[in-house]
């Protein structure tokens, strides 16, 4: 690190707000619950500023995708406006690039914003000079940015301490969109001290020092993929030694959690497992309400009947009903059921009947291109009237097998007894 | 299994029917209405419990109710093939089907599970079956020949295809009411929110807008707000030239008639007034002067003494005092009389006497005072003197020592102390010794000294008392020591005192008289001679009486001071009069000669001429104060300007900008009423609130349809490889069955027809002639189609047979429509089916039961007919009417 980092210097990095993005559909009769959870991304990003304001920073640092839909979301733009404008009350300046769910655009002008807040230009990278540092960033122009545009960055001009914001794709993640693309090397030291980046969700260090380069995360997970603690960096830079600490601003968890069937014989042994794992969950989450989604594993007698839609539904309503009065609020959001039958599926493969016949087909047909486009043929009467659903994908598709040949089992060997 | 015994209790037109049946084929022969169709349909009821037909026309029927009232009921029993008796009963009622075995046990399920590989339908169109169902085969084909036997130890392949359908359908049709599917509904739940979000994405849009428009009035709105003060300020101008205009003429006609009126240097408004004034002031004032000068010269005999004035009152004055000297005359007189001597020095040698007298006297007493004290020093030495004596003679101190001692130790003895009482006698014996010698010393020393004391003091009182007697003889005292006792002098010195200063008091009264008297005298005499001297100037005669001419002095001069004040205050008077008139005079000058006048005359013209010109003045000046209340800058040209402007066409002018006004302000209001609505959109937009739960719906209602459709396609999917499987089946298991039916039918056409196939993927069947040539059913004759079915029939119940148990075969009439030749082929046939199945067989004529009687011995039951022979006659009560073979008592039904 440069010795010409003298000045203490601490700024607060945010990123991907996703401003009243759905966390997930919560029934109305959990009036306690609802409004939390839709109000829950606001409730974060206020946490951000309460956090700026407390620890008195020099500056507050947005690294993109603020909305999760920036046009017509009106709610999201003025609570933004309403926390810029308690941030410039507290003498602190906001710098913003957009990313690609918020790409700069007509929106901004419709709203006066205060003269604290500085919003980067999405043609070429801006910079801005502080009395304590030097801001360089740039924002998305559109939703789809393919260009490195970390590369535009300027080389670093004098020592004055440099934080560079883009939003962005370091190294390709293949879970997220490969917009503004770059590598590692684009970010160098040369350009930057710091980079606060967005866009990956999940909160990481690319790297620890020379220079800092940081994925804030998002501040408030919105399903069960974004589980665990949720927040923004803090960051201090006193001499040669920069420091950040991610500090968690959430208010509402997210968990996926599997319950195995295996050994159960009835639908309240289920119900009991998967409260005391929401429990558990629940108490991992430090206070905070939780969401979670459950999944049945495992085989055993119960799963024949996981397999009807109407058993599914009532053991959702009951580990509801269940936790309905837990404090912190639990809300199990879904079930899935993954578990099997309680027969091997091989043996009756093998067998010379009918279902052997039936199982050896399905599995000729699910390695096959005719397999693959005889199921988009079977499908295509429903797929074709909802645009909304995706194409089937590989994963799904064989499920669907998997699926077809339980229903096909369950069936024939009720129909047989 | 096979029929062993039919009891119908009421089906139909039969009630209380018995019927014993033996294996192999069985033929009930009888005419029309004979209740042979009823028997068939009665078996399939008791057996699969189905009381609907389909028609021809698709329409369904309720078949057979009892013509005798109350419900069916029938009963059966069966021989299975593994040799177990089974009694099956079946009634109307709900559950109203029970099976049990030899031993009574209840063997319903087990029945039902022998007979669940095929159903009601498949039994009618297979197994018992009449000339209609014979002749519609076509369309079932795929589903009567290889559902049932699809090798899965009795699954029921169509049960599954229906279960699945029906969950597929629950959820997704193409065809159906849309509206009624879950996915539907979820896609319409979908559409209701999507239109929600519209709805808002909607209001975000208009909230942009508005912001533009709030934006564009606003500035509208300002620029109108300035535009509207400017107009009204050039109208509130205007509307000022507009009322000033008659005042600005007026103004002007009045400046004209100033002009006219030169103003004149000097001349003071009031001057005319002033002048008749003064004038009428001026003859006052000489009136004034000539009545003070008549007063002042009646006062002019009074003040002829003005020079001699103050001699007289200081005359007046000295009287008084030379009054109080006469009086003062008279009295010195009187106390010089009464003095004692008149002699003076005779008077000062009285006093010499007395004082020396005192001086001698006063000696004396101080004397007689040393003579006392040394006489009393003289007795006081005497008296120590003896004192002294007599203590040298008396020795009692010493006794009283010694006894004291001796009275103590007379104490010690009588207490027995007699060591101390010893001690005691001796002390005392000592103290009275030394008291002695020390008493005898001490008293010869005072009385040298008291003698040498008394010596002294005799001699100092000697002379003292020669002294004494010496002055006593100078004053003529008898010199008796005893008798001059000093007080006695007190009174006599004091006496001799007053006397002293009464002489001398008297002394110096008489000189201080003596010398007052001359002065007063003198004084006297210089005021009378000063009275005659005036007198002598007053030209008064010289009085006799001081008094008398003093009276006339005080006369004079009390006229005199009486006359003096007027005639100062007249002097006066006149002379301020005669200045204030020199004033007057003076001014009434100047008025004429300021106002250029000649003459009072003139001057009156001229006053009248500036009059008029301040009159006229006033008024421009009242016209001004209106004009500067209506211009705001108003001069000379700018009134001139206005005093010819026209009053129409600057009131136009006025209207005109008024309307404008009044537009601007009507435009005002309506962008005020325009902004606020379009505030009150933006707030009520701004409190939509947030997003979240519309979009959660819509993510969720997306979730449920993805779920929806996936668990459709898994649906689907299982039907399509259940098809699939059955596919394959069908086309490895089909072509024994159809080779068979194609050598049933080759038998029956006599060779005409020799194959029969059922396309996979058509639900239809062909058949090849002997030409080679392939023939839909359709083109075949009837009896030829109905021989086609018949053959396909007899081909899968043999196929069947060979995994399921062998249900009994009733046919009614089938060979109506076969020639003489093909019915005895298919004789043949029924002879072979009825290898593997009991055969019920019902005919009507006698060609057909001889047929069946010559060919295969055939057991033939003749059903009488029915008396009357009436529809719904009931068949009642007849018996069999061949005995049953086997054990009657088994049967006991």
């Amino acid at each position: 690190m440069r010795d010409a980092i003298s000045d203490r210097i601490s700024f607060l990095h945010t990123a991907d707000l996703h401003l009243d993005s759905p966390l997930g559909l919560v029934d109305r009769a959990r009036s306690d619950l609802n409004e939390r959870i839709y109000s829950a991304t606001f409730k974060a990003f206020e946490n951000a500023i309460q956090l700026a304001a407390d620890q008195k920073v020099d500056f507050f640092l947005l690294a993109g995708d603020a909305f999760d839909q920036t046009y017509s979301n009106l709610a999201a733009q003025l609570s933004i406006k309403k926390g810029f404008e308690r941030l410039s009350d507290c003498g602190i300046g906001a710098y913003v690039a957009f990313g690609n769910h918020d790409p700069s655009g007509e929106w901004l002008k419709h709203l006066r914003w205060p003269e604290s807040v500085r919003f980067l230009r999405s043609d070429e990278p801006q910079t801005i000079i502080t009395d304590k540092a030097r801001i360089v960033g740039m924002s998305h122009a559109k939703t789809d940015i393919r260009d490195n545009l970390a590369a535009k960055f300027p080389k670093r001009d004098g020592d004055l301490f440099t934080i560079g914001i883009l939003h962005c794709n370091v190294g390709g993640d293949r879970e997220h969109d490969p917009y503004a693309p770059c590598d590692l090397r684009d970010l160098s030291l040369d350009r930057a001290d710091y980079w606060a980046l967005g866009h990956i969700h999940k909160h990481k260090v690319l790297c620890q020092c020379e220079p800092v380069v940081i994925y804030a995360g998002n501040p408030q997970g919105r399903n069960a993929k974004e589980s665990g603690a949720r927040g923004c960096y803090l960051v201090e830079a006193v001499g040669g030694t920069i420091t950040p600490e991610h500090v968690p601003l959430d208010v509402v968890r997210h968990a996926e959690l599997s319950v195995s069937i295996d050994g159960m014989e009835t639908l309240d042994d289920f119900v009991e497992a998967s409260v005391g794992r929401c429990r558990a969950a629940a108490f991992e989450a430090s206070g905070r309400d939780l969401i979670c989604r459950l999944s049945a594993t495992g085989s055993g007698s119960l799963g024949d009947r996981l397999l009807r839609p109407a058993d599914i539904q009532t053991a959702l309503e009951e580990v509801r009903e269940a936790t309905r009065h837990d404090e912190p609020r639990i809300w199990p959001l879904r079930l899935e059921v993954k578990a099997g039958l309680p027969v091997d599926r091989n043996t009756l493969a093998q067998a010379d009947t009918f279902l052997g016949m039936l199982l050896q087909l399905s599995e000729v047909r699910q390695g096959s291109d005719e397999g693959l486009e005889r199921i988009r043929e079977l499908v295509a009467p429903l797929y074709n009237r909802a645009r909304d659903i995706s194409v089937l994908s590989e994963s799904e598709i064989g499920d669907l097998y998997r699926a077809a040949e339980e229903q096909c089992i369950r069936l024939l060997r009720e129909t047989t007894e | 299994m096979r029929i062993e015994r039919l009891h119908i209790d009421s089906f139909g037109s039969i009630s209380d029917f018995r019927l014993d049946l033996k294996p192999g084929v069985t033929l009930l022969a009888g005419d029309n209405e004979t209740g042979k169709t009823t028997l068939l349909e009665c078996c399939r009821w008791i057996l699969f419990g189905k009381l609907v037909k389909e028609s021809i026309g698709g329409k369904k029927e309720v078949l057979r109710k009892p013509v005798t009232g109350g419900g069916l009921s029938a009963r059966m029993m069966v021989r299975m093939a593994d040799g177990a008796l089974l009694d099956l009963i079946r009634t109307e009622e709900q559950n109203g089907f029970r099976v049990t075995d030899e031993a009574g046990s209840d063997a319903t399920a087990r029945f039902l599970r022998m007979l669940s590989f095929c159903d009601a339908e498949t039994y009618e169109k297979v197994f018992a079956f009449g000339l209609d169902e014979l002749s519609h085969l076509e369309g079932q084909v795929s589903r009567m020949l290889f559902s049932a036997m699809a090798g899965l130890g009795g699954a029921n392949i169509e049960e599954c295809r229906k279960v699945l359908t029906s969950a597929a359908d629950e959820i997704f049709s193409e065809r159906g009411r849309k509206g009624s599917r879950r996915f539907q509904q979820i896609l319409g739940e979908l559409g209701d929110i999507r239109d929600r979000l519209r709805t808002i994405a909607q209001a975000k849009q208009e909230y942009d807008d508005l912001i533009g428009d709030r934006e564009t009035l606003e500035s509208e709105q300002k620029a109108n707000r300035e535009d509207a003060q400017t107009k009204s300020r050039g109208l509130h101008r205007m509307q000022g030239d507009l009322e000033a205009i008659p005042t600005c003429r007026q103004y002007r006609e009045a400046l004209r008639e100033l002009e006219c009126l030169p103003i004149i240097e000097g001349f003071a408004v009031n001057s005319l007034d002033e002048f008749e004034r003064l004038q009428s002031e001026e003859g006052g004032l000489s009136a004034k002067i000539l009545s003070y000068e008549e007063a002042l010269r009646r006062l002019a005999p009074d003040l002829v003494i003005r020079p001699l004035a103050a001699e007289i009152d200081d005359i007046i004055k000295r009287n008084h005092l030379a009054e109080q000297q006469d009086q003062r005359l008279q009295d010195i007189e009187d106390k010089l009389s009464r003095l004692p001597s008149s002699d003076p020095d005779q008077a000062d040698a009285d006093v010499a006497a007395i004082n020396e007298k005192r001086t001698l006297l006063r000696e004396l007493r101080t004397n007689i005072h040393q003579r006392d004290t040394t006489q009393a020093d003289r007795t006081r030495a005497e008296d120590k003197l003896e004192l002294v004596n007599q203590a040298r003679g008396k020795p009692w101190p010493i006794f009283v020592g010694v006894a004291l001692v001796a009275a103590m130790g007379i104490l010690f003895l009588l207490l027995g102390q007699m060591m101390n009482a010893a001690v005691m006698l001796a002390i005392g014996v000592v103290a009275a010794g030394l008291g002695a010698v020390l008493r005898a010393g001490g008293s010869a020393v005072s009385v040298a000294e008291a003698h040498s004391d008394l010596v002294r003091k005799a001699a100092e009182a000697d002379r003292i008392r020669e002294e004494v007697n010496m002055i006593a003889a100078r004053l003529g005292i008898a010199p008796d020591p005893t008798i001059l006792d000093a007080d006695r002098f007190g009174d006599e010195l004091e006496d001799l005192a007053r006397v002293s200063e009464e002489a001398e008091r008297q002394k110096r009264e008489r000189k201080e008289l003596v010398e007052e008297q001359n002065r007063l005298h003198r004084a006297i005499e210089g005021f009378s001679s000063d009275l005659r001297s005036l007198a002598e100037r007053m030209d008064v005669p010289i009085p006799k009486d001081r008094n008398a001419a003093l009276l006339e002095f005080r006369n004079r001069l009390q006229s005199y001071h009486e006359a003096v004040e007027p005639a100062a205050k007249f002097a006066a008077d006149i002379g301020a009069t005669k200045d204030q008139l020199q004033n007057c005079l003076q001014r009434i000058g100047e008025i004429l000669s300021q106002a250029g006048a000649k003459d009072v005359d003139q001057l009156r013209q001229l006053d009248e001429q500036q009059r008029k010109r301040k009159e006229i003045e006033d008024k421009a000046k009242a016209f001004w104060n209106q004009i500067i209340g209506h211009l705001m800058h108003p001069d000379d040209a700018a009134i001139e300007s206005l005093a010819g402007t026209d009053e129409f066409v600057l009131g136009s002018h006025c209207e005109e900008l008024r309307r404008d006004i009044d537009n601007l302000q009507n435009r005002h209001d309506a962008i005020q009423g325009e902004l606020g609505e379009i505030r009150r959109r933006i707030a009520d937009i701004e409190q939509m609130g947030s997003l979240a739960e519309v979009r959660s719906k819509e993510q969720d209602a997306l979730d449920r349809l993805r779920g929806a459709g996936l668990e459709w396609a898994a649906i689907v999917l299982a039907l399509d490889l259940l098809d699939e499987t059955r596919k394959t089946y069908e086309q490895e298991k089909q072509p024994a069955v159809l080779r068979h039916a194609g050598r049933i039918f080759q038998q029956i056409t006599d060779g005409r027809y020799t194959h029969v196939l059922a396309p996979i993927d058509q639900n239809t069947i062909r058949v090849r002639g002997a030409d080679d040539r392939w023939w839909e059913p359709t083109a075949l004759s009837r009896g030829t189609r109905e021989q086609l079915f018949l053959a396909i029939r007899f081909a899968y119940l043999v196929e069947l047979a060979a995994t399921q148990e062998a249900l009994p075969v009733i046919m009614d009439d089938i060979l109506v429509n076969f020639d003489d030749h093909r019915a005895a082929q298919c004789v043949d046939a029924v002879s072979e089916i009825s290898q593997s199945h009991q055969i019920l067989l019902m005919a009507c004529r006698k060609e057909t039961v001889e047929m069946f009687r010559t060919a295969m011995g055939t057991n033939v039951i003749t059903l009488p007919p029915v008396t009357g022979n009436l529809p719904g006659e009931a068949l009642v009560g007849r018996p069999a009417l061949e005995p049953v073979p086997g054990d009657p008592a088994k049967l006991s039904l």
